[in-house]
């Protein structure tokens, strides 16, 4: 074998070798990448999912208000009338939620209130998840009938 | 081998190690944040929670009054019996509910955390005297 072809095998080699090592740091690379943004979107998940103890009793479906001024608390008329409306856009929105608002002070009652709130303490506004993620957090119910606050709280569930 | 490929191969393998650092760097950068989540989940537990303690009265007495008799005679055993009621049946973790003067001198503390995350202060206002009302959430 001549000098020239020797060298120009020994460049080959070099540069087989070289690029064999970039595409191995390459894919490395694209693994991390690749493993960071599913934290990220797991992450994201997660927070949305937490942020539901805000969203769900600030909606204005359950919030308390008067005159169009919105109040910091939860009608629980409004819950009342959640429950025995069946509608296909709720439906949707909440089809792999279980959301429920249950009285804890001044007294605990964990049975559910389906018509009217005598007697009874939880407000089931979806029930479409057994296990899954859970998220639970302190909430004033007004009672208006009576003018009375009670502290509640609001427990979401969903499924992975 | 020859010196030239040497030295090529001992700059890969610095490109290399440098690429490894760059990549771990990144990493420990990137998932820094998980802290924040939770943070920003007890912040808003702790102001709702302020804020229906606010709106309800406790033992048959509003928590202004609760409060201003914190300061000024000591607690009611009853009204801290039902914060902590209250608190175990709403929370999962360790909590202080804390009732300060104007001045800034704690009043009552209610629970055993000692630092984590504070909701905003609630001000209350009795003949003159100014005091206020935060609670303390542990991780």
């Amino acid at each position: 074998m001549k000098k020239g072809s020797l060298k120009i095998q020994e460049t080959i080699m070099v540069m087989f070798v070289f690029i064999v090592i970039f595409f191995l740091v390459m894919i490395i690379f694209y693994r991390f990448t690749i493993n960071s943004i599913k934290e990220e979107e797991r992450n994201y998940k997660l927070e949305r999912f937490n942020l539901m103890i805000e969203i769900i009793p600030n909606m204005p479906e359950f919030k308390c208000s008067e005159l169009g001024k919105e109040i910091d608390c939860v009608d629980v008329l409004k819950l009342l009338g959640f429950k025995n409306l069946n509608n296909e856009y709720y439906n949707e929105m909440f089809k792999d939620k279980t959301i429920y608002f249950e009285e804890i002070y001044p007294e605990e009652n964990g049975q559910e209130c389906v018509s009217n709130y005598f007697n009874c303490g939880k407000f089931i506004i979806a029930d479409n998840a057994e296990a899954g993620l859970r998220v639970s957090g302190p909430v004033v119910l007004y009672y208006a009938n009576e003018d009375e606050y009670k502290i509640g709280k609001v427990v979401i569930q969903e499924e992975k | 081998m020859k010196k030239g490929q040497t030295e090529i191969i001992g700059l890969v393998i610095i490109m290399m190690l440098i690429v490894f650092i760059g990549l771990i760097a990144l990493k420990f950068m990137s998932f820094g944040n998980n802290d924040d989540l939770k943070d920003t989940s007890l912040s808003i537990k702790a102001n709702n929670l302020v804020n229906a303690l606010t709106k309800v009265d406790i033992d048959g007495v509003s928590l202004k009054n609760n409060a201003v008799k914190c300061c000024n005679e000591g607690c009611n055993v009853n009204f801290e019996d039902e914060i902590k009621n209250i608190m175990n049946k709403s929370l999962e973790g360790d909590y202080s509910l804390i009732i300060s003067e104007e001045n800034g001198q704690e009043c009552a503390k209610i629970g055993i955390c000692n630092a984590g995350i504070s909701s905003s202060k609630y001000f209350i206002r009795d003949e003159g005297d100014k005091f206020s009302i935060n609670l303390l959430l542990c991780n």
